[in-house]
């Protein structure tokens, strides 16, 4: 009956104000009048009737906001969350793919990570997609990450899905070997305040702040802090010559990173993100004969993110996404009259590099078995390189793209998509992705998957020209005319769970045609290097990821890779080129292990250990001093938590320690001498 | 063959003969008694409204009763014996009119306590009764039993004043093992009241309040439940569809079939039964929210026999 005297008084309070009083233009009437005319519609809404019941709610969680389960996805995928991140102890997001079967991670200096999936590694590895949130972070003009530069912290991840395979299809261009597809947290996803400091040796000391809340119309995070440490500490190695050399990578980067949605209504939805980096980094060396000597560089990112989502009836979905990227690095060097060889004058080798993109993207379910994602995308990249370049540079890059996932029956599900892609640079290159998936039981699929994909080339590549005063004069000089790069990648996949057993397994063969890699030439001293297409490769692997639990709080990942690379040469007889003359099987390790345990106990207590192992390699445009040796190394991590007894109010102490047992090894360049490091982070959350 | 042969011929004759029987019980009557007319008064054209009204044709083909289907700006025929009206609109209209006997279907139970208030001559008749349109409160603790069996504290969100729901929850819910987090939104802002409950229960449960769930908020509950990993349990497909994890409803064509069974009823004996709850119902899955919260799912059909089955457990 309490109920009744509510829908009976609200009517009233509908009554009470006629429109017709609209009419009457007094201010404080008329707002009034509007007031009362809201708040009786809103009556009428909550008015209980049959409406209410079978009313159609707008689709909320819908198929591109989940993530997309393994069995299902067209390609073998790896998704790290936010419990492995945390378990992992990693405080930086490069470090994170070394949970993905198949990826090198290393860092040509300790403030610049590099990450590779399958081989054809160098310092600048950009056979990738990379997206941040679906923006593409490989820049002009290398189509390399600046990881360090990224304005993004790694608490700010929601999880990351690793796709292993070429995925232009759905994931855009450069997705030629792998996408890595980072997720940040939502809006709204952190309520209240978070701080987080860390401490630890070798110079590691960063700081995390976030604010976040969701309201009614508007969720906002907002996240701010920095990340530092001195890279490599081992400062002086004596190379293989006998020569000293210095290691200047130490770093300071500051991070500010805002994602706020606003939702005005039930289907449309404007996610706005900014971020900022802002960091000093060392480089250079004291090796005799580098002109690059000991100094510092200046790098600054930054970012805007607008995309407007409107949900559409029956689940489907309309994206419309713009960004705009800017990065800048200022490298001057002194003028250095003492340089053995002859003085050097001032050297300038800092650029800038923006990117503007525009992607439109439609997904309909058009029909209770069929799904379609349909959409196109313009970018326009701008690169002022002066010792790069001997001009500015602009690319203007388009595609058009579609995926479909049609579920034959509930058994079959046939993944076919294609991107159709305008290079810019004179170059459409059509890239098609099929893949059948059969569920032969609930909880068993097998995946057949034929793909290709392209690799353009970056605008170095095509248009470079690194040169500078004399006595160095040009190094590189382009001579243009490349073809893109192209993978044909086969595989069958199976993954099996076993919940009964605690047992889930997702293991990959594959077999990839690599053709027309394009590799800088190694030319007699004093002739400038070029970039041709050199050779193709084929790897084949077979790639194995197991998850366990048991007990109440034991759980296990682990991956397994193993990999054989061969090459020949495929370009013009008189070339003097590296590769393979070296064996191109080498740039790779064989085998690769990565696991991850955890345990949590019960008063708050979590125990995590991490291992990670590679076979023997040398990166492929390293000399033999560089050779990575076979390397293990263990991780752990060690946290208590603390709940207050005022709602809402927890804090963690976490030591993580990596590198258990005192292991040594080296990173890509002999003067990366990993040492142990151990830190402890402090969080306080309300 | 040949020895099957006569088993077939006997088989034969039986069924002919059981048919020919058929034929004859159903004929008298219609030889006897004119065609009962009845009326379904729909509150809107089309949608859930056509649906049941389709479906109660078909559950009514080969009786003596003849529909006749008019919304509800229209008076139905003074000759029908019995009136159905769909949804609150038609039942408002139809209770008002001279109709003899009124079932209203498809209209929740605190909309058919309205009308009795509004038409208090109808109050205590047996020619007025009711299948509501919501769910009992048991079938929604024995979905959650079945569907979450670790799960044990329930989250709700109510405006005041409570809807009649709360009340008979907090009745229930210690036979089934359950503890119950109640929040009032309305003291507190809805996101915080949110919050809270989400700290402190392990399934959310949807009451049919319009104040708390409706289609402005209902983007945020989605998405804070789901990332806090508490499913919610809705009251139809459609929140489902929108991400609620399971939802308890009955379909129009069960509607329907009920509809039938009392119309046929109402005809024996001339007295509808009390108003009451559907007796069948559907339950709703979402297999992609469930497989993201890693919450293993159990098949529709599964559930329902559970529910169906759930005896009440005593603590």
């Amino acid at each position: 009956m309490k109920h009744l005297t509510r829908i009976e008084s609200k009517f009233m309070s509908q009554n009470f104000f006629p429109r017709k009083t609209h009419l009457v233009l007094n201010k404080p009437i008329l707002t009034a009048c509007l007031l009362s005319y809201c708040a009786a519609t809103l009556a009428e809404e909550q008015d209980i009737n049959e409406q209410y019941y079978l009313q159609e709610f707008p689709v909320v969680l819908s198929a591109s906001r989940l993530p997309q389960p393994l069995n299902e996805a067209p390609n073998a995928m790896t998704v790290i969350d936010r419990e492995m991140i945390k378990a992992s102890g990693f405080r930086t997001i490069p470090d994170l793919f070394r949970l993905v079967p198949g990826m090198y991670v290393s860092f040509f200096t300790g403030n610049d990570p590099i990450v590779a999936y399958h081989g054809t590694t160098d310092q600048a590895a950009r056979r990738m997609q990379v997206l941040v949130d679906g923006r593409a972070i490989h820049m002009p003009p290398m189509e390399a990450v600046a990881w360090e530069d990224l304005p993004l912290q790694i608490d700010d991840i929601e999880r990351i899905e690793v796709i292993r395979g070429p995925a232009a299809a759905s994931h855009g261009g450069n997705s030629t070997q792998g996408v890595l597809n980072i997720i940040t947290r939502d809006a709204g996803a952190a309520q209240g305040i978070t701080a987080k400091v860390t401490e630890g040796n070798a110079g590691i000391s960063d700081a995390y702040f976030n604010i976040g809340k969701r309201g009614e119309t508007l969720d906002y995070r907002i996240s701010f802090g920095y990340r530092s440490d001195y890279g490599y500490d081992s400062n002086h190695i004596t190379d293989l010559a006998g020569n000293d050399s210095l290691n200047n990578d130490s770093h300071l980067t500051h991070l500010f990173n805002l994602r706020s949605n606003y939702h005005p209504n039930a289907v449309d939805s404007v996610d706005i993100q900014l971020g900022y980096s802002d960091g000093t980094r060392g480089d250079g060396t004291n090796k005799i004969n580098d002109p690059n000597i000991p100094h510092d560089h200046h790098n600054n990112e930054n970012f805007e993110q607008i995309s407007w989502t409107r949900s559409l009836a029956g689940g489907d979905e309309v994206k419309l996404q713009y960004y705009h990227i800017y990065q800048s690095v200022l490298n001057s060097l002194p003028a250095n009259p003492l340089f053995p060889l002859a003085p050097l004058p001032a050297l300038d080798d800092g650029y800038t590099n923006t990117r503007d993109d525009l992607e439109l993207q439609h997904t309909l379910q058009t029909s209770s078995s069929n799904r379609l994602v349909w959409g196109a995308s313009v970018r326009y990249d701008w690169t002022a390189a002066p010792a790069r370049f001997l001009d500015e540079q602009t690319l203007q890059q388009s595609t058009l793209f579609a995926h479909d996932e049609w579920r034959i029956t509930p058994q079959w599900l046939l993944n076919t998509g294609a991107m159709q892609e305008d290079n810019g640079m004179g170059q459409q290159n059509l890239s098609p992705r099929v893949a059948l998936i059969h569920k032969f039981t609930e909880k068993q699929t097998v995946r057949l998957g034929i793909s290709k994909a392209y690799r353009n080339p970056s605008l170095y590549e095509e248009r470079g020209n690194y040169h500078f005063p004399a006595p160095i004069g040009t190094l590189s000089q382009s001579s243009g005319g490349l073809r893109p790069e192209s993978v044909l990648s086969r595989e069958i996949g199976y993954l099996g769970e076993f919940p009964e057993l605690g047992f889930s397994i997702d293991t990959r063969l594959y077999h990839d045609q690599l053709s027309d890699i394009i590799y800088e030439t190694d030319p007699p001293s004093g002739t400038p290097r070029d970039f041709i297409n050199s050779f193709d490769a084929e790897h084949n692997g077979l790639e194995v990821t197991t998850k366990h639990q048991w007990g109440d709080r034991n759980q296990l990942t682990f991956n397994y890779t193993y990999q054989v690379l061969s090459s020949t040469f495929s370009g013009p007889a008189d070339t003097n080129i590296n590769y393979p003359g070296t064996p191109y099987s080498d740039t790779m390790p064989r085998n690769m292990i990565s696991a991850l345990y955890s345990r949590k106990f019960a008063n708050q207590i979590a125990f995590s250990l991490g291992y990670y192992q590679q076979d023997t390699m040398l990166p492929i445009d390293r000399g033999p001093a560089d050779r990575q040796y076979f390397t293990s190394r263990w991780d752990m991590r060690i946290a208590k938590g603390f709940k207050s007894t005022s709602e809402g109010t927890e804090g963690e102490i976490a030591l993580v320690v990596q590198g258990l047992l005192g292991e040594h090894y080296i990173d890509y360049l002999i003067e990366n001498q990993f040492n142990q490091r151990v830190y402890l982070t402090a969080t306080l959350k309300y | 063959m040949a020895a099957l042969r006569p088993f077939l011929l006997r088989k034969a004759a039986r069924l002919l003969l059981g048919g020919a029987a058929c034929w004859l019980l159903l004929s008298i009557p219609v030889a006897r008694a004119e065609p009962i007319q009845v009326s379904v008064v729909l509150s809107e054209s089309g949608g859930a409204y056509s649906e049941f009204a389709d479906a109660l044709r078909e559950n009514l083909l080969n009786s003596n009763v003849t529909v006749n289907v008019v919304d509800a700006n229209t008076q139905p025929p003074s000759s029908s014996r019995l009136v159905i009206a769909v949804g609150m609109k038609a039942a408002s209209m139809v209770a008002g009119s001279n109709a003899p006997a009124v079932l209203n279907v498809m209209l929740p139970q605190a909309g058919y306590k309205k009308l009795l208030h509004d038409f208090p001559r109808r109050e205590n008749s047996t020619s007025f009764s009711s299948i509501y349109l919501d769910q009992p409160v048991e079938r929604q603790l024995s979905l959650i039993a079945a569907a979450f069996p670790e799960r044990t504290r329930i989250g709700i969100l109510f405006e005041s004043p409570p809807p009649d729901e709360l009340e008979q929850l907090r009745q229930k819910v210690s036979e089934y093992g359950f503890s119950l987090y109640e929040q009032e939104v309305g003291k507190i802002a809805l996101f915080e009241s949110l919050q809270k409950v989400l700290q402190h229960s392990d399934v959310l449960l949807a009451l049919p309040t319009p104040a708390v769930y409706n289609s402005s908020t209902v983007r945020n509950i989605l998405l804070s439940t789901y990332q806090a990993g508490i499913p919610l349990v809705g009251f139809s497909s459609s929140f489902v569809k929108a991400g609620a994890m399971y939802a308890v409803f009955t379909s129009p064509a069960q509607f329907a079939t009920q509809t039938a069974v009392t119309i046929r009823k109402y005809i024996e004996s001339g007295i509808l039964p009390p108003a009451q709850y559907p007796r069948y119902f559907e339950v709703a899955v979402n297999d992609r929210v469930a497989q993201s919260l890693k919450i293993d799912i159990k098949s529709q059909d599964e559930l329902v026999r559970k529910i169906s089955t759930t005896k009440r457990q005593m603590p």
